[in-house]
């Protein structure tokens, strides 16, 4: 059948059927390349994206379930300003995690950067618990974060 | 490889004109379980589906003076905010029922629907006395959620129905006590929980409500009422004499270890007296 989706922005026109994950329609048929592997366990956070603004596993999400959805990944971000400033931030704290989790670690601080309300230590110790991801502090992360929303909140506040 | 033909319904009404039609149809909305159970590549459904992700009236949330209310398609994530999860230790019962990428898509409707076992809210909204709101072509029932059950602790789902609504009425929960115990609970571990609700007023014990969940559901009705209406605290012979029910309850249905639960009960129940509750 076919859907319709928005998918970093543009809107999205392609053929899914009923067995098929949004994981692989977004690499094979929406071009997405910032996806690792799925682990056999199925317990990374490799497949993340934005649905409707928030953070979902796309390897448990069928294809079918993309249809008239916000849906954003890491590619949309990696051009912003934000992104620029965290991964500046990050470098600076020697808080990089590995090329495996790196695009769902930012993925998931872009959606922490952009909430409206400025999100509480135990949030973003939540959401980075979906990430699996075993190569950093998550409090030194949340911190780093945490400031970066609040020099952004200053930067907001600029005409 | 067998394909399904996709239905996405706009209503409730256009769901259940769809379910008139198709014999074999898989309701969904979030599809959480299918697509972390099902191991291979390609998913598989029954041979038709219908998504009721987009249905407005199953999104909502009301809230009167006596009870909330849930749509049957809204997320775990979106019930943080609300009764009875607003609190710990409910809202961390609900944070561990999955991490938060699976909570934003997982809707409460597919938790309580889980055909192999009662998933790990289960219990609790048994504990609060809720009520499932069912829809179908013979029209609406409304149901306790203990109806999901059968003689021998196992769910029992209804059949060309939907849940549309989950009910739980508005108390004062004077005591909540949540342990879980054994490992997962999904999609097929030994896990379960065990959740007992107590109201107190007057000094005298107004409610009280103790269920074990997993893989089945465990409650015994005289028992509570053994408690229920005791003055607070209870007194030796009722402590006693109520937890000697559990253990032979335990016993003679045999649908959970004796030995694990009972110290869990008594647990539970020594908590309750020593709670600063009043």
């Amino acid at each position: 059948m076919n859907i319709e989706f928005t998918l970093n922005g543009n809107l999205q026109r392609i053929t899914i059927t009923s067995v098929e994950r949004a994981f692989d329609v977004l690499i094979n048929q929406c071009g997405i390349k910032s996806f690792s592997e799925i682990s056999p366990d199925r317990d990374c956070s490799n497949c993340l994206i934005l649905y409707d603004g928030k953070p979902v596993c796309s390897y448990i999400l069928p294809a079918f379930l993309l249809r008239e959805q916000h849906v954003e990944t890491i590619e949309y971000f990696a051009k912003s300003k934000e992104y620029d400033l965290l991964s500046a931030e990050l470098e600076k704290e020697g808080l990089l995690s590995c090329t495996y989790c790196n695009n769902s670690l930012m993925l998931v601080a872009m959606e922490l950067v952009h909430r409206s309300l400025t999100p509480s230590l135990y949030e973003i110790s939540d959401i980075l618990a979906s990430l699996h991801c075993q190569c950093i502090d998550p409090r030194a992360f949340a911190n780093t974060l945490l400031k970066l929303i609040q020099q952004l909140a200053i930067a907001r506040k600029l005409p | 490889m067998n394909l399904s033909e996709i239905y996405y319904p706009h209503s409730v009404q256009e769901l259940i004109v769809i379910m008139e039609r198709q014999k074999n149809i898989q309701i969904v909305a979030g599809a959480t379980s299918f697509g972390y159970i099902q191991e291979p590549r390609y998913l598989s459904f029954e041979p038709s589906i219908a998504c009721i992700r987009n249905v407005p009236e199953l999104k909502t949330i009301h809230k009167t003076e006596r009870m909330i209310s849930f749509g049957a398609a809204c997320s775990l994530s979106e019930l943080e905010s609300v009764y009875p999860f607003e609190k710990n230790p409910a809202r961390e019962v609900l944070r561990a029922t999955a991490n938060s990428a699976v909570r934003n898509i997982a809707t409460i409707g597919g938790h309580l629907m889980y055909q192999k076992r009662f998933l790990a809210l289960w219990p609790l909204l048994a504990c609060l006395d809720t009520e499932l709101e069912f829809k179908g072509p013979s029209g609406t029932s409304i149901k306790n959620i203990w109806y999901l059950t059968n003689e021998e602790g196992l769910p029992t789902l209804e059949s060309r129905r939907i849940l549309t609504r989950i009910r739980i009425p508005l108390q004062s929960i004077d005591y909540l006590f949540i342990r879980r115990t054994g490992g997962g609970i999904f999609p097929d571990g030994d896990g379960a929980y065990l959740v007992s609700a107590c109201s107190i007023e007057r000094n005298s014990i107004s409610n009280f409500k103790l269920v074990i969940a997993g893989q089945r559901a465990y409650r015994d009705y005289d028992a509570e009422q053994k408690i229920v209406s005791s003055p607070y605290p209870l007194t030796e012979r009722v402590f006693q004499s109520a937890l000697r029910m559990y253990s032979e309850s335990l016993l003679r249905t045999n649908f959970w270890n004796t030995e694990l639960f009972v110290p869990l009960i008594s647990q539970a129940l020594d908590n309750l007296q020593r709670s600063s509750i009043l």
